[in-house]
This record gives structure tokens, C-alpha cells and sequence, in this order.
């Protein structure tokens, strides 16, 4: 990551807001445990914490939508009370949501005229107090689009504007970065740093983006388990004493590789083209191929078409031009189900397309085999396909699976959906896998997954890679596609934009890449 | 010939545009008005009861409405409130609303005799609610897309949380456009039964509330469309009563009565096929639950 | 160990106190329908409520009667569960049964075999236009996403008109003046157990393991919950969700019109538009609150069973047949309460 802009002073001001221990409870776990907080006018302050720390707890009781067990906030000086986040905001007090807050068929203008007082709704009032905002602060949004039209940066500059427009003192920001392609990243930086300079306080709440943490921030404050564990001036830490902090001890992140030993081409996309829900190109001619016993990890952040290319190949989608061939076999715009018998497995990039929350677990794990022996038999009857199911070879299955993918709590007879992410996941990744696929999609395995889960999954896949399946990772997490893939490529623009050897691959080169740059160097990591 | 049809259409056609936009301002909001059906046929009773009660033909509107703005009330507390699901307790409100307009006439008003007055013709020979209809629409329009609170619910029809945290009271929006929707389907039944009707019997409606649902559907939930569809199929039931009058009758006359209904199947079939698919209101069909503070 | 079987304690005493809350709103809204009742037609209470009672259970013809619409009802129920269960609202139950009813009446007309062979070939015609009548409705949704409600509704109408014009035309009994058929031959005519409950009731009764082994052990009604719980997921896993709702529809529409069956051979012997007694409505109540489980639907089609026979008994005494919605309305709104009560708790 490029050096801290040098030669530019930030003014500490005084403090805007301030929290004093601040306690919130839920039933089993004190989120937030008496925690004390203070940002001053002109500081960027970020909040750093894995999931589960309680940033989330603390994010809400700052923005009001929480009320604090304990503790108290006090606003310029004054001790405030929120029961609301509209009184958050008449105090000045802002929140950038990761999940936009933005409603897709309205145009900017009126979404950030949601909620104004006033029977008129004056619109051209708010675009020109929008366009002056925007021109200001150098973010550039057009208050006559659709929300729908714009990108995902947009977006988030759209919900800056929208805290901007109400004249907020300090801006809370939900994970800003975690959305953007590095030029984007860089973009926002220079705006939050710019609004800084001009007084703004913000926060930047954030799990897990410690060179940009390093980058923008004057001050981190770090939680674990609820609790303040470090208060210290960005200048006087470097990444891997935060990381400790963060998680209480040495973060061991690599996974033992293990050499791919590959065996023939199994998966070929070739000049795969495609259009995405609004009718846009969001495949251009994409070419790859993928060899049985490897792991291909396609990077990228999301809305680059990655989604788009896995539903293709799956067969939910279809292709414009091009082939998908498995195995030598034409199978471009087949149905899914002739796909997924001709041993394709998929891992969804959305869960909850994945499991069926009504149903039991173990109809769940059935839910790919349940049309075949032994799981539905015939009887006498003359039909071609089976009819009835063989509950008993359904409830066996079931019980291996829990047993061997340690899904909680193991029982196959309650509904799967009071289980928490990491378990539904597990069941997906149960009943794809113990079919044995030759090739195997999975988009974004371990997103939001605790850490057990998380590492559970990352080697099931290498598991896979062994038993030489050819295995498609596409994955928002770098340090996962680093870890796991023997070839890494990068999905930019609904294009491959480059194909790299996954040893030799720099997160650096890859991050340029990812931006449609040709520049493979990266810059050397900072030290302390 | 021609005139005396569009006459015909004009002056029955509040009763499709009225009634499309109560459900379409409730559903605008997101909550569905399944009970359309029997709230209109209470509408109509209760503008009777008030001719029983010795009242003229407005204060039967207004007896109309009050029983709308009563089961809207129960259709919001029950599925916004209690959190109950909407399409069960439409129907639950459906039934008990027909119900109560078939036992109150059968128990009191039945027998009666009763005619009741129509209203006075303004200007170009239409009485005054056709143009209250028309106006209805401009108002709608107008509210939707200048003024705060029609943005607001077209935000809590999309997405309520964003409206919450954009501090939209999301109930109190939810509120107005349900029961005031609901009292508008009421009225329609009124004017239905004062002016068209001039009575009341069980099947005066026969689906046709169900027409009006549909035809919010078909018209992609723009007001404008919910009048041109409303015009569109009150001219279809004009013209095929025309028809019945001269003795044509093209299709068996029971298929005539209910052309109405087959025409605006095809119509939703149609625009399903051919037309914009979007316009409904994301949030359509959910009750919206708050945050735990 | 020991949690679990505290938990499991806990649910169950809660679902009974919720089941008895329920029966106690039930009871007390009845009360005041049937108050409401005898104010407005300036009767005495006491007369209405032993009308009820002679009604229902009181007399063995009333608990014959109840057992009577039970029949005709549960059937509409299982039917229109199919739907509900792949996640199609089906409100056409009505239109579905009036073809039932007009196959039977076909098939009773025009052909002259032997009386087992009739009925079977009633049966199958009969299931197949109503299967034919309710994949109308599902083609329209699944292939160009025609909501259910205008569709399947709309239909009903045109089956309403069909049935109109047939019975007051080609098939009209020439004795009577309105639009009704002519009766069925006698051979086909299925015997009393004791009037006025038919033996078609065993038939009705035979429906309910038969749709409970189609929604639970067949590889059908596995992908039917699965497409009605979660689209997404069953597309993802290979499923073609358009062909399982249109078939979906089409056994609910078959099913529906066996109902219809069961009304012209076991009841009224002919068939006519306002044969259907609104079942194809009530019979979404009795679904819903049956959870679509046939083994509940049997029990909640009994309970709507009983209060539809009780306010009909109390016509004789000048009594709307409105009032029948009226509960139905309530038990409607009632039945779904529990949700309500156990979130309540939950709290």
C-alpha cells in the first residue's frame, strides 16, 4: 500500500463525540463491555475488530438505532440520549451503511429526501443542494440517476452525500472498503481524507482491511470480546501488531500447500459470453480452462461478473456465445440437473439458494441424490422414474454426514434453518461433496463464516484438489485465493484480465490487476 | 348512439377507478387488500342501511366509506400489527365482510323496497363522482411524486428499513394507506349500490371487486394505467350490457355477464407476456419488523 | 440431554395452553355472533343456541349432517394443500370442482355401462378436467408469471358460466324451471350409510392417506415442498420448478374435482352453479388451518364442518346464510392467532 501522505497535519480539533462506557448485553453474551471512546473533529478514528467483537454493537448504540445498557454518549460536550437514528443525525452523528440504505427505483435526489419534513418534497431543491454537496466534496454523484444504475462505488458515495446533505460532524462508516476495486479504495481514502481536512470526524469501522486501517486512519482504537484492547496513534503501530491485537495472539494465516498434481483439462470455458439481470454484457468472451487435481481462484470483487459466470457454467443462466465443456462434453446451456449428473458440484455464492430452511437437514443433504437409488425406489410400478423415497436410506445418509462434516447440533430431524451460517454451510458443502464431483464450482465458500468454519471449508477444498477434482474457487478474499489456488486469476469487467502462477503471485500485482491495470509489480510491505 | 355509450361508461367507471385506487394505495405501501370483494359489498349495504335510516344519497357514501375505513382498520391492526400473514387475514376479512353485508340486508334490509336516489348529473350529463374519480387519480399522481409522504410510502412499499432508518414512521404510513385505501374500496360499493344499482342484491358484485384487484396488476401498479384499465373494462361490461339490451349476444349470455373477468385475465396475461414486468413494490406482501432495541 | 427433553416439555404445554386460548376466543366470538344474531332478528338466544345444538350434535341427523359436509370439504382442502404447499394460492377450488362435476355429469348421461365401470371412468374424467382446469392456471404462472389469485379466480367464473349455461340448456331437467341437470341414473347412485352421510365418504376418507403418501414419501411431493419452500434452492439443485408447478396445479385441480365427484354421486345426485356450498373457499380455510397437513385437515375440515352445518340449521328460524361467512371470516383471522401467541411468548 502507498506511504501515509506526508506533510499534511491534521488539526486535532476538539471532540465531537465521546462514549463512556458503554455496555450493551444480549441473552448469553455482553456485546459491548464498558467501553470508552472519543473521535475529534478532523480525525479519521478507525474501529477495528473481528466479527464478533462487538464493532457492530457499538456501531449501532453510536448511530441510535441501539440504547446502551450502561455507559453514556455525550455529543460536543452535552451528555445525549439516542432513542432513534434520527436523533443521532439531528446531533450530527451519520452512518455509511456496508448494505446500502438506498432504494433501487428512485433516483439519488430522492432518496436522500427520504424522511425530510414538509408536505412538498422539492425536488429540484435537493438536487441543487445535491449537486453542490457533490461538487464540494469532490464525490461526483448525479442526483437524477436511478440508484439502480449505478455501481456499487457509486452507491456507497451516494449514502456519503446522503450524511453529508443532513450536515453530520461525524460519519460513521460501515466496512467503506469492503465493496470497492483497489482504485475505488484509493478514491474514497483521498475523499475521506479530504473531508477530514475539512473537519468532518469519521469512523471507519473495520474487520479486516489493515493496510488501508494503516493507511487513511490517525487513530485505531481495536476491540476483542467487547472490550477495548488498544488505543494507540496509527503512526505508532504497524499491521502485524494490530492483527495481534485483534485476535489476542499470533495469527498464523497460511494453509500448507500442497502441489497440485494435475491430470488433464476437465473444465473449459471457451469465449463465454453473457448478459446479466438488466440486460448488460456481464461476460466478455472468458477463456479458461481447468485441469483435474488443481484449484483455479478466480479473484475479483464482486458485480465483476464472477456470479454471472458461475451461473452460466451451473446452467442458471444462459450464455450468449461460447462453450462450456465438462469433460470433453458440450454441455453450453444445458439444464442443471443434466449438468450436475454429469459430476459438476456447486457451492451457491448465496446460502440461503443453497439450503432449504423449512425442511429437515436430512431432506436437506438429500437434496441432490434424492431421485436416484438408493434413495427412491419403484416398487412395481411401470413409471421411468423412481417414485417413492427410501426414508431410511435418507436418515443414514443423513447421520454420516453430520458425523463427517461436524454439522451442530446434530440432529437430522429439525429444520435447517435455525442453523447458523457456518452449519448450513456445511450442510451445502456435505451433500456436494459426498458426491464425489469432478468438478467442483464454489463462489465465495467461507463468506461471513466464523473461523472454525472457515478453516473446516478451506481444507475440505484442498481435500478435494487431492482427490483430483478440478476445482473452481472464486472468492472476494484475497488471502483465500493466495492460500489455496495453484493458478490465480483475475475476473475484472466481466473479463479475465490475467492469469497468474499462484506461488509466484503478490497480493500487490493482483490488487492492479483486479483495477485493469497491466502493472504486475507491487510495492514492498511497510516496516515498522 | 356513441355519446349515450360513453355516458354509460363514464358514469359507471367510478366504481372500477375508485375501488383499483384503494388497493393500489394500499398496496402501494406494500400490504396486499385481499378482502376487496366483500368490503365493496359492505359498502354497498351500508350506503342501503343509510337510505333505511332515512338519509340521502351522499350520507350513503359516507355510510360506505365508514364500514371501509372499519375493515381497513382491522386488515392493518391484524397483519401490520399482530404481524399476521396478509393473504390469510385478506380472506379472513373477506369473508366476514361479506358475510356481515349479506346477513345485515337479509336481517333488516331485505324486503324493504327500497330505491335509492341517484345523483344528480353536474355537467356533460355526469354526475358529480365521475369527476371525483378523475380527480382521485390526478391527486394520487400528484401526491406520489411531489410531495414528502407519497415518497415516503413508495420507500416503505420497496424496502421498510430503509425507510425506518431514513425516519420514516413505517406504521403510520402502512396505516393511512391501508385504511384509507380500504375506505375508498367501500365507497365504490356505495356509489356501486346509490347510483348504478340503486339497490342491493347478493350478487351484485360477482368477482367484480376482484376485477379491480386485477386490474392494479395488470396495470403495473401506475395510477394512470389503473384508470385507462378501469375505463378499458367498464366499457367492456357497458358494451356487452348494450348488447344484451339489443338482443346480440355473440357468446352464451352468461359468458357475457362475466366478460369483464376473461378480458381482464388476457389483459393481466398480456402485460405478464409482453409489457414492463417491474413496477411492483418490492416489499409487497411483508409485514415489516422493527429492530430490537 | 436433559435440556432437550425440558424444551420439548415446554412446547408441548405451550401448544396446549396456546390450542386451549384459542378454543376459549373461538368460543366467546361464537357467542357473540350468535347474540348478535338473536338481537338483530329479535329472537331468543336460548332458541338459537338449541337450534345449533340440535344441529350439529343434538340429533343423530345433525352429527350425520356434519359428518356429511365434512366429506365434500376435506377433499377441497387436500386439494387446494398441494398448491399452497408448492406455493401457489389456489382460490379456484370452486371452478375445479364444478368440472368434477361436470365430467360425473357426462359420463352419467351419455354413456350406459356397468355401474363399477361408470364410476372408475367418472373418477379419471373427473380428475382430469380438473387437472386440466388448474394447469390453465399454472401455465399462466410459471410460464409468464400470471399471479395465481386473478387467474385461478377468474377461471372460476368462466366454470361458474359454463355450468350455468349447460345446466339451464342441453342438460337442463326438463321438470324443473331453473338451471339445474337432469339427475343421475340410480345405478350409479352411491348408497346411504344413513341418511343424509353418504358412503362416498369412505372415498373421501381413502383421499387422506393417499395425499399424505403423495406429499411425504414420494419423490413428487419432496420436490413440491422444496420448490414451495425455497425456489432459489431447488433450481440450484437441478429442479425444473416450471414443470413441478404446473403439475403441481394439476393435481390440485384433479383433486378439487373429485369433490365435485363425490357431491353429484353421494348428495345431490346432479349437479348445478351453487352446488359447490363455497368449498372451494372454506376449504382454504380448513388448509390453512390445518397447516396443509392432511391428518389436521381432517380435523379442521370437521370443525368447519360442524359450525357450516350449525348456521345453516338456523336458516329455518330466518337466519342469513351470510352468517356462514361471518364465522368463517372469524375462524379464519382466529385460526391463525397461534402464530401470534407463540411469538408472544417467544418474547
Amino acid at each position: 500500500m502507498k506511504k501515509k501522505d506526508s506533510g499534511k497535519k491534521v488539526i486535532p480539533g476538539k471532540v465531537v463525540l465521546e462514549a463512556k462506557g458503554i455496555t450493551k448485553r444480549f441473552p448469553g453474551l455482553v456485546a459491548n463491555d464498558h467501553i470508552d471512546f472519543e473521535i475529534r473533529a478532523g480525525e479519521i478514528h478507525a474501529l477495528l475488530g473481528e466479527n464478533g467483537a462487538g464493532k457492530s454493537t457499538l456501531m449501532n448504540v453510536l448511530y441510535g438505532l441501539y440504547r446502551p445498557d450502561e455507559g453514556e454518549l455525550y455529543s460536543d460536550g452535552k451528555k445525549v440520549v439516542f432513542n432513534s437514528p434520527n436523533d443521532a443525525i439531528k446531533h450530527g452523528i451519520g452512518m455509511v451503511h456496508q448494505h446500502f440504505m438506498l432504494i433501487p427505483t428512485l433516483t439519488v435526489a430522492e432518496n436522500i429526501a427520504l424522511g425530510a419534513s414538509g408536505v412538498l418534497s422539492r425536488l429540484d431543491e435537493v438536487e441543487r443542494k445535491i449537486s453542490a454537496i457533490s461538487k464540494e466534496s469532490g464525490l461526483n454523484v448525479d442526483p437524477k440517476a436511478k440508484v439502480w444504475q449505478l455501481s456499487v462505488g457509486e452507491k456507497q458515495r451516494v449514502e456519503i452525500v446522503k450524511a453529508l446533505y443532513r450536515g453530520v460532524k461525524v460519519l460513521i462508516m460501515d466496512e467503506p472498503t469492503a465493496v470497492l476495486t483497489p482504485p475505488e479504495v484509493k478514491e474514497i481514502m483521498a475523499i475521506i481524507r479530504s473531508m477530514a481536512d475539512k473537519g468532518l470526524a469519521v469512523i471507519p469501522f473495520i474487520t479486516h482491511k489493515l493496510p488501508e486501517v494503516m493507511a487513511i486512519s490517525d487513530s485505531v482504537t481495536v476491540l476483542r470480546q467487547g472490550k477495548v484492547v488498544a488505543r494507540i496513534k496509527t503512526k505508532e503501530t504497524c499491521e502485524k501488531d494490530l492483527a495481534k491485537s485483534m485476535v489476542g495472539r499470533e495469527v498464523v494465516l497460511r494453509i500448507k500447500r500442497v502441489e497440485a498434481k494435475k491430470a488433464g483439462v476437465f473444465l473449459e470455458v471457451k469465449d463465454l459470453c453473457a448478459l446479466n439481470d438488466k440486460g448488460l454484457p456481464a461476460l466478455k468472451n472468458v477463456s479458461f480452462s481447468i485441469e483435474q487435481g488443481e484449484i483455479f481462484g478466480i479473484a475479483g470483487v464482486s458485480g465483476n461478473g464472477q456470479r454471472e459466470l458461475a451461473e452460466v457454467i451451473v446452467g442458471l443462466r444462459k450464455s450468449t456465445r461460447g462453450k462450456v465443456m465438462i469433460g470433453n462434453k458440450d454441455l453450453t446451456n444445458c439444464s442443471t440437473a443434466k449438468i450436475l449428473d454429469s459430476g459438476l458440484g456447486h457451492i451457491p455464492e448465496d446460502r440461503s439458494k443453497g439450503v432449504v430452511g423449512e425442511l429437515s437437514i436430512a431432506e436437506n443433504l438429500a437434496l441432490e441424490l434424492y431421485a436416484k437409488e438408493p434413495f427412491a425406489y419403484k416398487w412395481f410400478l411401470p413409471w421411468k422414474n423412481r417414485i417413492f423415497i427410501n426414508q431410511d436410506e435418507v436418515s443414514k445418509y443423513a447421520d454420516r454426514l453430520i458425523a463427517e462434516y461436524n454439522i451442530m447440533p446434530p440432529n437430522k430431524n429439525i429444520k435447517a434453518g435455525t442453523l447458523s451460517g457456518g452449519n448450513a454451510q456445511r450442510i451445502i458443502l456435505a451433500r456436494v461433496l459426498s458426491r464425489k464431483p469432478k468438478v467442483l464450482i464454489s463462489n465465495q465458500p467461507t463468506r461471513g463464516l466464523d473461523v472454525g468454519s472457515t478453516e473446516f471449508i478451506r481444507n475440505k477444498l484442498i481435500e478435494q484438489k487431492r482427490a483430483n477434482s478440478a476445482v473452481l474457487l472464486i472468492s472476494e478474499d484475497l488471502d483465500e485465493i493466495m492460500q489455496l489456488s495453484d493458478r490465480i486469476a483475475v475476473m475484472y469487467g466481466g473479463e479475465i484480465v490475467g492469469i497468474l502462477p499462484g506461488h509466484k503471485a503478490k497480493i500487490d500485482g493482483i490488487g492492479l490487476l483486479m483495477a485493469g491495470s497491466k502493472d504486475k509489480s507491487g510495492a514492498s510491505c511497510r516496516r515498522r | 348512439m356513441i355519446d349515450v355509450m360513453i355516458i354509460s361508461i363514464l358514469e359507471f367507471s367510478p366504481i372500477l377507478i375508485i375501488a383499483g385506487m384503494g388497493q393500489l394505495l394500499s398496496q402501494k405501501s406494500g400490504v396486499y387488500n385481499l378482502g376487496i370483494e366483500g368490503i365493496m359489498t359492505s359498502g354497498a349495504v351500508f350506503a342501503v342501511l343509510a337510505f333505511f335510516l332515512g338519509l340521502g344519497s351522499w350520507e350513503s357514501l359516507l355510510f360506505g366509506t365508514f364500514i371501509g375505513l372499519i375493515f381497513g382498520a382491522l386488515l392493518f391492526i391484524l397483519s401490520e400489527k399482530f404481524k399476521l400473514d396478509q393473504i390469510v387475514i385478506g380472506f379472513g376479512i373477506w369473508f366476514l365482510s361479506l358475510g356481515v353485508a349479506n346477513a345485515l340486508f337479509a336481517t333488516v334490509l331485505s324486503g324493504e323496497g327500497l330505491t335509492l336516489a341517484r345523483f344528480e348529473p353536474l355537467i356533460f350529463s355526469l354526475n358529480p363522482m365521475v369527476f371525483f374519480a378523475f380527480a382521485l387519480v390526478a391527486i394520487f399522481i400528484y401526491i406520489y411524486s411531489k410531495t414528502n409522504f407519497g415518497l415516503s410510502v413508495i420507500a416503505v412499499g420497496e424496502d421498510p428499513k430503509v425507510a425506518d432508518t431514513s425516519g420514516i414512521n413505517v406504521e403510520r404510513i402502512r396505516g393511512i394507506s391501508v385504511i384509507v385505501g380500504s375506505g375508498l374500496i367501500g365507497l365504490a360499493g356505495a356509489y356501486f349500490a346509490v347510483h348504478v344499482l340503486q339497490g342491493f342484491t347478493y350478487v351484485m358484485l360477482s368477482g367484480y371487486g376482484w376485477v379491480a384487484f386485477a386490474i392494479v396488476l395488470f396495470a403495473r401498479w401506475r395510477a394512470s394505467y389503473v384508470l385507462f384499465g378501469s375505463l378499458f373494462f367498464t366499457a367492456i361490461t357497458t358494451i356487452v350490457t348494450r348488447l344484451n339490451i339489443l338482443g346480440i349476444t355473440l357468446l352464451p349470455l352468461t359468458f357475457m355477464g362475466y366478460l369483464p373477468h376473461i378480458a381482464v385475465l388476457v389483459g393481466l396475461t398480456l402485460t405478464m407476456i409482453f409489457g414492463k414486468k417491474s413496477g411492483m413494490p418490492a416489499a409487497l406482501g411483508t409485514p415489516y419488523k422493527k429492530e430490537e432495541k | 440431554m436433559n435440556r432437550v427433553i425440558k424444551l420439548k416439555i415446554v412446547l408441548d404445554k405451550t401448544k396446549l395452553s396456546n390450542l386451549l386460548i384459542l378454543v376459549a376466543i373461538v368460543g366467546i366470538l361464537f357467542f357473540i355472533s350468535m347474540i348478535a344474531i338473536a338481537a338483530g332478528m329479535g329472537i331468543d338466544i336460548g332458541v338459537i343456541l338449541s337450534m345449533f345444538v340440535e344441529g350439529t350434535f343434538g340429533s343423530a341427523f345433525g352429527i350425520l349432517s356434519v359428518l356429511r359436509v365434512t366429506t365434500g370439504l376435506v377433499v377441497v382442502s387436500l386439494g387446494l394443500a398441494v398448491a399452497f404447499r408448492v406455493g401457489v394460492l389456489n382460490v379456484g377450488g370452486d371452478g375445479q370442482m364444478l368440472w368434477g362435476a361436470l365430467a360425473t355429469m357426462a359420463v352419467a348421461l351419455y354413456l350406459d355401462l356397468p355401474a363399477p365401470l361408470m364410476v372408475v371412468l367418472i373418477f379419471v374424467l373427473s380428475f382430469l378436467a380438473g387437472g386440466g382446469w388448474g394447469l390453465i392456471a399454472g401455465f399462466l404462472k410459471a410460464k409468464w408469471g400470471v399471479h395465481e389469485l386473478v387467474s385461478t379466480l377468474m377461471l372460476n367464473f368462466v366454470a361458474i358460466a359454463t355450468m350455468i349455461e349447460i345446466s339451464s340448456g342441453p342438460w337442463q331437467d326438463p321438470v324443473v324451471l331453473i338451471a339445474m341437470t337432469k339427475m343421475i341414473p340410480e345405478s350409479i347412485r352411491f348408497p346411504f350409510i344413513s341418511y343424509p352421510l353418504n358412503s362416498v365418504f369412505i372415498i373421501a376418507l381413502a383421499l387422506i392417506p393417499v395425499v399424505y403418501v403423495l406429499m411425504n414419501k414420494t419423490v413428487v411431493g419432496y420436490k413440491i415442498k422444496v420448490v414451495g419452500s425455497n425456489i432459489n434452492a431447488a433450481e440450484n439443485a437441478g429442479m425444473n420448478n416450471k414443470k413441478i408447478i404446473m403439475l403441481c396445479m394439476f393435481i390440485s385441480g384433479g383433486i378439487c374435482a373429485l369433490s365435485g365427484s363425490l357431491l353429484v354421486l353421494g348428495q345431490y345426485f346432479r349437479a348445478e352453479a351453487n352446488m359447490t356450498g363455497k368449498f372451494g373457499f372454506y376449504g382454504i380455510v380448513a388448509a390453512v388451518l390445518g397447516k396443509c397437513r392432511p391428518e389436521l385437515m381432517l380435523v379442521t375440515s370437521f370443525i368447519l364442518a360442524f359450525f357450516i352445518t350449525g348456521t345453516n340449521s338456523l336458516r329455518v328460524l330466518g337466519v342469513s346464510g351470510g352468517f356462514v361467512d361471518v364465522i368463517m371470516g372469524i375462524l379464519f383471522i382466529v385460526g391463525i392467532l397461534p402464530e401470534l401467541l407463540s411469538r408472544l411468548r417467544r418474547r
